[in-house]
């Protein structure tokens, strides 16, 4: 790794970018793992031990949540000063728009055979009904879990404005409302009033 | 609210690397002797240290043109930990946790 101190590799980079984007209450175990893989020799040994660390900068366990960057050992931290990471969020947020997308490609494609246990019989089953107001029920869940960090206070007590989030949990509510509206619309003319010219 | 997990077996490997008298030790250090992969890794460190048991510090002196190392130890509650496990019989891994429960309340 003799070259490392001068020109970082793609491993490096691409972890400090990651870092770089984590809250501040979380930097210093952001700034660990990338302290880390620098003085890691070896390309393949660098890529592996950066992997795992992209999982965690991703991914942060709840405990990190909790952790202050200031905190001593033992120390207690108090609920307001809990910091969602925000990217973590909004992919889970994101996440939960996917059973909605998986239950409609499968209702509208007649994707076998789980388009029979959808729909049974020739027409909407009450099971139908049940999964789609599940799968419709995740998408404003999804916005709010997006929007968490919006609340989250960080160490100083604090709220931070992270504009993606914001933007992913308006663009979840909408398409929830949409759809909502659209098959609401649907399920009124085709199955109680039973319009004929119904599709 | 911390939530009150039983320690895993890779947490109790961790423990116990940390645990032997080798003063301050590294990340990759740790992933290297427990075989661990760093994103098992630094979730336990982070959850180690999130209830006390482990101590952080940065590097002091790193080698020129690179950062300091973020290093680690366990706090006398940690050791007493250590201790506690490798005095224990080897268990199965449930009876393990079980008997490990009180130990993470404790250190909290």
């Amino acid at each position: 790794m003799s070259n490392m101190s001068n020109s970082p590799d793609a491993a490096t980079r691409l972890l400090a970018r990651l870092v770089r984007r984590m809250p501040p209450e979380h930097a210093e175990w952001g700034q660990a793992m990338l302290a880390e893989v620098v003085h890691i020799e070896g390309r393949l040994a660098r890529w592996q031990f950066a992997l795992g660390c992209i999982r965690v900068a991703l991914f942060p366990p709840r405990e990190l949540m909790l952790l202050q960057t200031a905190a001593q050992p033992g120390d207690r931290m108090s609920p307001q000063h809990v910091t969602a990471s925000p990217t973590a969020a909004a992919v889970r947020g994101s996440l939960l728009l996917l059973p909605f997308v998986i239950a409609n490609a499968i209702v509208a494609n007649r994707i076998e055979p789980f388009f029979s246990l959808i729909r049974p019989g020739p027409h909407t089953s009450s099971r139908e009904y049940a999964l789609l107001a599940v799968v419709l029920l995740l998408i404003p869940l999804g916005a709010f879990v997006a929007a968490l960090p919006l609340f989250a206070r960080d160490a100083t007590g604090a709220r931070r404005f992270h504009p993606f989030n914001a933007v992913l949990a308006g663009c979840l509510l909408a398409v929830f409302f949409a759809l909502a509206a659209g098959l609401g619309a649907d399920i009124y003319r085709c199955d109680i009033l039973g319009l004929t010219s119904c599709d | 609210m911390q939530r009150n997990r039983p320690l895993s077996p890779q947490a109790a490997t961790v423990l116990q690397a940390l645990a032997a008298p080798h003063g301050w030790q590294y990340g990759y250090h740790l992933c290297q002797i427990t075989s661990l992969k760093a994103g098992t890794m630094y979730p336990i460190l982070i959850r180690l240290a999130a209830r006390g048991l482990l101590e952080t510090a940065w590097e002091d002196s790193p080698p020129q043109g690179r950062p300091p190392r973020h290093l680690y130890r366990l706090t006398p509650a940690g050791l007493r930990l250590a201790a506690a496990l490798e005095a224990a019989p080897p268990q199965p891994v449930k009876a393990a946790r079980a008997r490990l429960r009180p130990a993470w309340g404790a250190a909290r």
